[in-house]
Formats: C-alpha cells, structure tokens, sequence
C-alpha cells in the first residue's frame, strides 16, 4: 500500500513537473495580438486586463514588424544601416527587427526555409526563382490596390518596372534599379599596362591574352561561383548572348531547347573558359567575397561581375571596363547586354502578417531607400523616383551610357526559371566550371526538369 | 524503500519525462514523415496520393545512390582510418608524462568544440589551389605533382571534406579512447610487465580486448555521424561541384528544400532511420560480442 501511494505521488510529481515545463511560456502569447488589442504590452509591462485605459496604451504601442533583407555587398550593408537609421523620421511608430542575410545561397536557404514553415517576415527581399514557391503557396499579398490607392505606383517612371507575374498581379515592391544592372567585365588597367596587352576584342583574343597573365603569374579572370553562382546566373548567358542574342530570347519563352547547338556551343565556350585557365583553377569554389578580393588585390587581371558591386569595384584604383569580347562577328557586343529585373523582384508582404497595412507602408519605405541608397552609393540610376543626388562617378556614367546604347537587350534567363529548374540549372552550370562537364552533357542532365518547366510546373 | 528503487516501474517512471519528451520530439514526427512519403508534398500542400511512386523515384535515382555511396566513402575515411588513429593517440598519451598528457588531451579536444563554420571555413582556407597551405606546402617539399584542386576537382572534393570531418574528431574519439583506457585496473599492466610484455604485446592482448565495449561505443557514433553528414558538406563544396561531394542528407535537404519534393525528402529520411538502425544493430551484434568484465 505504501509503495503503491509513492508510485502514485511520484507519477503526480512528474506529470507537474512536465506541466510545469509546458506551460512556462504561456505569458508570451500576447506576441501575437493583433494591432489596437494589444495584449504584448501587458504582459511586457506587467499589466492585466485590470488596466483602466487600455485603448490609449494600445495607442502608444509600436507596431513590431519583421523585415528580412538580401545584403551580399557593400552597397546593400549601407542602404539596410540608411533603413535603420531614417526609421524613426519615416515611419514614427514603427519598430522593425532587420533580418539581414548575407549570402545569395543563405538568402535562398532562408526564403525556402520560412516559406515551408510559414514564418515568412512581414516584408522580406524576393526574386527569381525561390518567390515561385512564396507566391504559389499564396504567402505574399497582392500589391497592386495598395501601391495604386496611396499613389506609390505614380513614383515609378516608367510603368514597366511594374510589370506584374503572369498572373497578373504584383507581388514585390520593385526597387527600381534592378533594370539597369548588367553582366560587366572589369578590368586592372595597370596589370595589361604593365604586360604591354590590350584589350581582348574578341574570344581568341581573350584566350591569347589569358595566356600570357597567366605565364606572368596573373590570375587572368575571376567571377564568383559558389555562394553566387556566376556561371550560371549571367555566365552562361552571356555566352549565349554574345554568339546570338534570339537564343536567349527564345529559350526564355521556351522555344528552343538546351539541347540546341547554339546554347551548347555557348556551355562549352564556359568549360573552355576554365580549360585554358582564363578562370583559375577551383574557380567553381570561389566565394564572391574571395572572388572581389582577387580582383582588388590585382592578383586577377579581369572580374565577371554585376554591375550593383560598381561603386565597391571602383574604389579599386586603375579600374576599367570592356565590352564582352565578341565571339560572333555578326554580332556586335555593343549592342547586346543582359538586363537584371524580373517580375516578382523587389519587398514583398507576408499574407501572414498581422499588420498588413503597416507592412505595405514598410515594403515603400524599403523599397525607396533602396532606389535612394543604390543612387546616392552605389551610383546606380532608378526607376523608383527619390531625391538622391545623381553623383555618378565617370565609370558608373560610361556604364550607363553603354547600357542605354544596346539595342537588345536580354532578360535574366535563369531568374525566370521556376524552382526544381534553376536547382538543376545552378547545379549542372556549376559542373560546368569543373572543366570536365561538357555543354552537351548538361543538355542532356537539363532534359528531364527542363520539360517539367515547359508543362508549367514551377 | 531500497524495494522501491529496484523495482521496475519505479525505473519506469524516472526515466519517464525522457521517454515522453522523447516520443514526442523525435519518435512522433516520424509518423507524419511516413504520410508524406506516399503524397505529392510540396512543403505546404498535400497535392495527390502517389502511392510508391517516390519509393521508386528515390531508389532509381542515380544521384541518391551516389549520396548514399559517397557517405560510405566518409565511413569508410573518417571511421576505419581515423579510430586506428585515434586509438593509436590515445595509447601514446598514455605513455605520455601528466604534463604533456594534460596539454595534448586538451588541445587535441578543441576542434571537437568549436562551430563547424570555424573548421570549414579554416580548411577550404588549407585547400585553396593557388594560395592554400596545402598546396603551397606539396610543392615546398618538392611533391608538386601531388598538388590538386582538392575542393573543385569530382574526384578530390568529397575526400577532402572526409578529412576535414576526421579532422575535427579525431581528438574527441582519442579522449573517449584514452578515458576507456585509464579505466582498466592497473594491476593488468603490473602482470604484464612481469611477465615481460612489453608496448605492443600489453596492448594487443589486454588493453583491446578489454577496451572493446568504448571501441563498440566509439563505432557506432562515429558511423552515425558520417553517415548524417551535412554541414561540412554544405560549407566547404556545397554539395559540389555539381552533386559530386553529396551525402544522402544533403540530396535530402536538396530534394526537399531546393525542389519542394517533400515526399521524396520524406522517403530518403526514412530510408536514412532505417540504414542508421540497422546499421547501428549490426554494430551491436557483430563488434565484441563477448562481455569482459574486470
């Protein structure tokens, strides 16, 4: 009988005990009360539902949002310190945790990951191919009756920056510059001084003069590749762009295949980069980071990069930029170029956000300071009007300039790809870089998902 | 009272709060993993029954079986070549003075303890073709024609990350080791040595057979830790190049998370508990299978 009440209080005992455990975090639940019932500031404060003036307390409550940002460079680092800092002056009553995410694949990894948990911020970065997924599962809001009602819509200068999905609807609060970012090949103009070289003109020229940093010890071009797939992401692209800009533009629409003889002869051209060691050895493991500082430290002579890392490039004293070096007679490099913007690109709402209206209001802000900051930074001309200075350096105006020149311009063929492609897609581009994956093999591995993408299945 | 303590159900109900929180932690979810696996699962929508289809798909998958045969070549790096060593180290400390004893056992523990983001940044660091330590050091030595790209070359890099792994946890399987043998009781070691056994024999015949029981534990966790091998894979080659260097929950994580093929994700995890189990059973019932007490 003795051991049988011992069992018993024992059995009592832990079962408190678990109760205990359970339920200790049961006061945190006013976290998730919506706005102007607020019952976070009671249990911050300490106070209960005893308190006399409860609707003027709510009053004095900040909204608490989330904002998650992408900032993989210098510019980005600046404009999310410029977001913080004008916060209080823009959107007093606001209190936002800035989430920010380094690295294109972290990013990526993390938009995924909240996506499939449905912790999505209130207004996070989207683009390309990881917002598919978002918009499908109907976790970002429709923008467009919010930006047309409060006339954010009329700060865009040309309406094509918002072109919406193909649906219909507007996902992302675009950033306005996106457009003019371009694929640029920069230069150290003292190390092709100091070896007598010009400017590679055409493919061979560039292997010719690849050679010859290479036997001075010179590293002849870099481009990022394992956080920030290059290859794959403009690389390849441009390739293709450079032999005949139509095969980008029909295999964006899916008119052509990847098995075409244009698109592998341009995947080739990508493996031939790495085996004549115009690229360096390992290139498929260089982080954007160590790819930037090859470069800065003038151990490369040539950087593949975007032109958002400009205003980071040019500090780098004797720096200069080339035309893509032609690989088609017929076609002229300077009147080719790949654009960067994508519908779905930009701040994007949570569905699951509890202050929906406050969170559009963040994703302008955002939004703005992010067309202010790559302006006034980073130099960069925006379709999202603000009153930045226009203080463009000479080599941010002659990238300009040659990018108003082109006649065609090339959509970001792998940020329209949907999800299960661009997985395939940046991993078999990155076998590319290993320079023993040959373009035709990549038609091949490319097939079975390439026709799951042309049935619709993003 | 003393009755109480040895009886079962009081046993029972001490490890109690641990059975519960683990069922619910970590055998539950298992359940809805198995559901999912025979669903067209996108990560958030159930989008048809497919019966076995992703059973078929994950077992006529080139690249799982790849995975799969990558994470044996980590086993078979990391655990048949490093617990020799490690049970080697481990003898040799023991021979070591207090001092030193005490200054290896510590440092040789730290790797153990530091964030897998530390080691992996550190060795993709020694690995780096042109200006790597690795690289730089082969041709110092004049063995330059050992130099590789070891992390973006197919052949080298899930190698080079299996060693970046071994590494790390060689120290810790030496201290386990070590702790194994400085419980046997000395008087072994005094018999021995008047019988005139001397380094090698005094360890072949009584310090292993007595430390088989750490040698089973130190197994098992060690071919369960290859074989969940992911992090280091991420960081260092992310999986590449292409899928070169995946482990089964890399392909995992990339099915699931990169794809949104839950279900297939789904079948791979649970092909992964059945492996570890069986895997960790054949250990149980193959290695020392005779108890030796002393």
């Amino acid at each position: 009988m003795r051991n049988r009440t011992k069992w018993i209080g024992l059995l009592a005992l832990v079962f408190l005990l678990l109760m205990q455990v359970a339920c200790g975090n049961g006061k945190s639940g006013g976290n998730n009360a919506e706005p102007g019932k607020s019952s976070t500031g009671q249990s911050e404060t300490g106070k209960s539902e005893a308190s006399e003036e409860p609707s003027q307390e709510t009053k004095q409550e900040p909204v608490k949002l989330k904002l998650m940002m992408h900032v993989a460079d210098d510019t980005r680092k600046a404009i999310a310190q410029m977001m913080k800092d004008r916060l209080a002056e823009k959107l007093p009553g606001y209190e936002v945790e800035f989430e920010l995410v380094g690295t294109a694949t972290d990013w990526e990894n993390k938009l995924r990951t909240y996506n499939v948990t449905g912790d999505l911020p209130d207004v996070f970065y989207m683009a390309g191919a990881p917002s598919f997924p978002i918009i499908k599962a109907g976790n970002v809001i429709d923008l467009t009756s919010y930006i047309q009602e409060d006339g954010f819509a009329k700060k865009y200068s040309d309406p094509a920056v918002l072109a919406p999905a193909s649906d219909g609807k507007m996902y992302a609060m675009p950033e306005g510059f996106d457009f003019y970012f371009n694929p640029r090949l920069f230069y150290n103009k003292d190390i092709f001084e100091k070896y007598g070289l010009d400017i590679p003109k055409t493919y061979d020229e560039l292997l010719a003069v690849s050679k010859t940093l290479n036997d001075k010890g010179v590293i002849p071009m870099v481009v990022p590749a394992k956080d920030f797939n290059g290859a794959g992401l403009f690389l390849n692209i441009v390739m293709m762009m450079l032999d005949n800009p139509q095969t980008v533009l029909d295999l964006n629409d899916h008119k052509i295949d990847w098995s075409d003889p244009k698109v592998i002869a341009a995947l080739n051209r990508v493996k031939q980069l790495v085996n004549e060691k115009v690229l360096p050895e390992g290139v498929v493991n260089l982080d954007y980071g160590a790819a930037a500082n090859l470069f800065a430290t003038k151990k490369a002579a040539m950087y593949a990069a975007m032109t958002w890392d400009l205003s980071s490039i040019e500090k780098t004293p004797d720096v200069d930029f080339m035309l893509w070096p032609q690989v088609n007679p017929a076609v002229d490099p300077n009147s080719v170029t790949m654009y960067w913007g994508a519908p779905n690109s930009g701040y994007a709402v949570s569905s699951k956000s509890k202050h929906i209206a406050e969170a559009v209001k963040l994703a302008e802000y955002a939004a703005e300071i992010s067309s202010f900051g790559f302006t006034e930074i980073g130099k960069s001309p925006s379709a999202l009007k603000t009153d930045a200075k226009m203080d463009m350096s000479d080599l941010a105006k002659r990238n300009l300039e040659q990018f108003d020149q082109t006649t065609i311009k090339v959509p970001p063929l792998a940020l329209n790809l949907g999800s299960k492609m661009f997985s395939e897609y940046l991993k078999l581009s990155s076998s590319l870089l290993t320079g023993q994956y040959t373009g035709e093999q990549f038609a091949k591995d490319i097939a079975k998902p390439w026709e799951e993408e042309k049935k619709g299945s993003k | 009272m003393s009755s109480f303590y040895n009886n079962r159900l009081a046993l029972f109900l001490f490890s109690a709060p641990t059975l519960i929180l683990f069922t619910l932690f970590v055998v539950y979810p298992l359940f809805p993993q198995i559901r999912i696996s025979f669903f067209d699962h996108d990560g958030i929508n159930y989008n048809g029954f497919v019966g076995l289809d992703n059973y078929r798909d994950v077992l006529h998958s080139s690249e799982f079986w790849h995975s799969a045969y990558n994470n044996v070549k980590i086993v078979l790096i990391s655990t048949f070549v490093g617990l020799p060593i490690s049970l080697l180290l481990a003898l040799v400390l023991d021979r070591m003075s207090p001092g030193i004893r005490r200054y290896f056992r510590m440092t040789s523990f730290m790797p153990a303890v530091l964030s897998v983001t530390v080691i992996a940044q550190m060795w993709i660091a020694m690995f780096e073709p042109r200006f790597g330590a690795l690289n730089q050091a082969l041709s110092t030595v004049g063995l330059g024609d050992l130099k590789r790209i070891w992390l973006g070359d197919p052949e080298t890099a899930l190698p080079s990350v299996a060693f970046a792994f071994l590494w790390q946890y060689i120290g810790l399987n030496m201290v386990l080791f070590y702790t194994g043998i400085k419980s046997i009781p000395k008087t072994y070691y005094e018999a021995a040595l008047i019988d005139g056994a001397g380094f090698f024999q005094t360890n072949v015949r009584i310090v292993l057979p007595l430390l088989q029981e750490v040698v089973k534990f130190v197994l098992v966790i060690s071919v369960i830790g290859c074989l969940r091998q992911f992090e280091h894979v991420k960081m260092m080659t992310n999986g590449g190049p292409g899928s070169a260097s995946r482990t089964v929950i890399y392909e995992l994580y990339y099915r699931a998370f990169n794809m949104y093929e839950f279900g297939v994700g789904s079948v791979i995890a649970i092909l992964f508990v059945v492996a570890c189990l069986l895997i960790t059973f054949m250990i149980n019932n193959l290695v020392a299978r005779e108890k030796m007490e002393f």
